[in-house]
């Protein structure tokens, strides 16, 4: 089971919690949210890493709430594929990413609230809600 | 010395690609997934953000430098110019005793013009310099000792000293010219103005009457690295160790190396010039796994001496006949046939000398068999040219390696100056009859075939300084199960050459002349051994100096020896 370092997010950011782990499929999900949170790269070492979620609001593409639907569905997808081209071989079903679905529950002038909902490969959900304040 | 290794090897982050971070990423994760199995590595996970591709990076930039540290140690790189820290690449080569002649010094002539005709001495510690005597220091160039004197007009010189005489100029000066040698940080010129420490009693000027030599040019890394691997390469053929040593490291594939020198025994290419003078001469003796090879040969018959012949065009350096046969089934009797030899370069390699080089040509002489009826036994045919011909098959050992390393010996890069270097095959031993007589404990066997192929492989793998030992014998017997050995029970004969007797150089050709070349040939006498202790011969042509001369030799240095499996016997005798 893959462990890790905890990341706390909250409105204010995201904390590194150095005395708590995250394990199996909360593991995946933590790598998912910094994935959809983190700004795309494509000089990087991974440049398919992250999304252009934050970008977007950042250049304030995302002028309505039907552009912000539209770029976290893109966002999801990104980060559902490239967590795949990155899990290791023998990762367990429960694990593995199989759906991630974002869903805009807020949406503001200087932020938005998405309610995220990662689906393991063995049917387990997580829901957490982050949220994006610009 | 510290180096900079951060600084002088490691490349900047900038420029360390992309494929190799992320080779040494994946590389690091499969490392740690030994001793953490459960530690999540990926792409945004903490541990892999925050810490494995960062370390990604550095690692991958150490591989990098130690490439580039690396290739300052392959001189080939250096030589070519890819120098990555000059200074360590400096010091390395220092290693070989290869440094730049900085102490190489420039030279020139500087006119020390004085107002009187007097007598002047100079130091021999005096610098003269052309900036005030910071830089470009110089000193007197004195081929005698002590210091510089400078003799009136008209004063005759001194012989072995170091003198000058003043010359007049006419306008109340009188100058003498001497040579300095020194450092030269820029060029000095022709009229360039100089100050001497200690300045000497009316001296006008000090100039320099022409354009300083820099000496040598300054040499690059890359041209003393070029040099290192010359002087490395060129001199490890230059004595006996260093020619083994260098034959080990490029053919790892000889079974035994021997270089014989002018002075030793088994020498016989010693000569020496008008001099006096001994000639530097170096045989190499080398020998590797011989392999079986046949050949079909086609024999010319001569009605004159009523006999077949036929150059020999074997594979390889052949060591020794096995068989010769017509057509391919029947045998010719070994008191049938004769090889002959005769030297392609009777300068390098006289007779015997030429022997198991690529300097000995061979023919195959075949007495015309017949039976008891009168008969041939050896059918014939004849050839476009309307010559009687018969097939032969000649099966033979053949040392692959001779050739080979006597063309890479040969070459100018390798060959050292002023000797001549002669690869050659080993003397060989041949045995036709090997037999242990051995004993055993009753109720015990003796595994002989186990014995054999050991005693096989110890006898023809031997060459100096390894020579023949009972005692390997007796071991490898004890080993196969015998209580004692009791005889090792031998015949054998030096084989001078493969050939039976040798042509003399300006006499006929075989081909040409059988007849005469019958008259010509010389038969080196047989060395018969039949005892193993005789298997350690030293001996040398008798006749040398005399038209006889064959110049056989057989000592320590060139020995080694030639026996089938099939003759090793074994007798288990009752133990008294």
């Amino acid at each position: 089971m893959m462990k890790g370092l905890k990341i706390e997010f909250g409105t204010g950011g995201a904390d590194l919690v150095t005395d708590q782990q995250v394990e199996g499929k909360y593991a995946a999900v933590q790598n998912g949210l910094v994935n959809i949170g983190t700004i795309i790269n494509p000089k990087s070492i991974h440049p398919t890493r992250g999304t252009e979620l934050l970008l977007k609001g950042l250049r304030g593409e995302l002028v309505s709430r039907t552009s912000a639907r539209h770029a976290a569905n893109f966002a999801a997808l990104n980060t559902l594929v490239f967590s795949r081209q990155n899990d290791p071989s023998g990762l367990s079903d429960s694990e593995r990413l199989d759906t991630i679905f974002l869903t805009l529950t807020s949406f503001a002038e200087q932020s938005m609230q998405l309610e995220a909902v990662f689906t393991m490969s063995d049917g387990t959900e997580v829901g957490v809600t982050p949220d994006l304040t610009i | 010395m510290s180096t900079d290794i951060i600084n002088t090897y490691i490349p900047p982050l900038s420029e360390i690609k992309d494929e190799a971070v992320i080779s040494v990423r994946e590389r690091l994760a499969s490392l740690l997934i030994e001793k953490w199995p459960d530690l999540d590595t990926r792409p945004n996970s903490v541990f892999g953000d925050l810490f494995l591709t960062p370390a990604s990076y550095m690692v991958a930039g150490l591989e990098e430098g130690m490439n580039r540290f690396m290739s300052d140690l392959d001189l080939e790189n250096v030589a070519n110019g890819v120098i990555w820290n000059c200074d360590f690449v400096s010091s390395y080569l220092g290693n070989f005793a290869i440094y730049n002649r900085t102490t190489l010094q420039s030279t020139g002539v500087l006119r020390i013009r004085f107002n009187a005709d007097e007598e002047y001495f100079l130091d021999r510690r005096t610098k003269f310099g052309a900036d005030g005597g910071v830089t470009n220091l110089f000193s007197l160039r004195m081929p005698n000792a002590g210091g510089w004197t400078l003799r009136k007009v008209g004063v005759p010189l001194g012989a072995y000293s170091n003198e000058a005489v003043l010359v007049d100029a006419g306008d109340g000066t009188y100058f003498a010219d001497v040579p300095v040698v020194g450092t030269m940080d820029y060029q000095i010129v022709a009229g360039d103005s100089h100050t001497a420490d200690p300045v000497s009693a009316n001296v006008i000027s000090i100039t320099a009457i022409q354009d300083f030599n820099f000496g040598a040019p300054p040499e690059s890394l890359a041209k003393l690295a070029e040099k290192t691997r010359q002087t490395i390469y060129s001199a490890s053929m230059g004595s006996r160790g260093t020619a083994r040593r260098f034959l080990e490291k490029e053919f790892p594939d000889l079974t035994a190396i021997s270089p014989s020198l002018s002075g030793d025994a088994v020498m016989m290419r010693d000569s020496t010039n008008a001099f006096g003078v001994a000639d530097g001469r170096m045989d190499v003796h080398v020998k590797s796994s011989y392999i079986t090879d046949t050949q079909i040969v086609i024999g010319i018959y001569d009605s004159v001496a009523d006999k077949f012949v036929v150059k020999l065009e074997l594979a390889g350096t052949p060591v020794v006949i096995d068989s010769v046969t017509y057509g391919d089934s029947v045998s010719v009797p070994s008191d049938s046939f004769y090889i002959w030899s005769k030297t392609t370069d009777a300068v390098k390699a006289s007779m015997a000398s030429a022997s198991y080089s690529k300097y000995e040509d061979l023919y195959l002489v075949v007495d015309r068999l017949v039976n008891d009826a009168g008969d041939d036994i050896i059918g014939t045919d004849h050839d476009t040219s309307g010559n009687r011909i018969a097939m032969f098959t000649v099966t033979y050992k053949q040392d692959p390696m001779v050739s080979v390393v006597d063309a890479t010996v040969s070459s100018s890069d390798v060959s050292p100056v002023g000797v001549d270097v002669l690869v050659k095959g080993f003397t060989p031993i041949v045995f036709t009859r090997f037999n242990v007589k051995y004993t055993k404990r009753p109720g015990t066997t003796v595994g002989v075939g186990a014995a054999r192929e050991e005693i096989f492989s110890y006898i023809n793998g031997l060459g100096h300084p390894y020579l023949y030992s009972d005692a390997k014998i007796v071991d490898a017997m004890f080993y196969a199960g015998a209580s004692d050995v009791r005889e090792v029970d031998v015949v054998a004969s030096v084989q001078w050459s493969i050939a039976d007797g040798f042509l003399p150089s300006e006499g006929a050709d075989p081909t040409d002349d059988l007849t005469t070349a019958l008259t010509e040939v010389i038969t080196p006498g047989t060395l018969g051994i039949s005892s193993s202790s005789g298997l350690k011969p030293s001996f040398t042509d008798p006749n040398t100096g005399y038209p006889s001369q064959t110049l056989i030799s057989i000592g320590p240095r060139n020995t080694t020896y030639v026996l089938d499996k099939t003759l090793i016997e074994f007798t288990e005798i009752e133990e008294e």
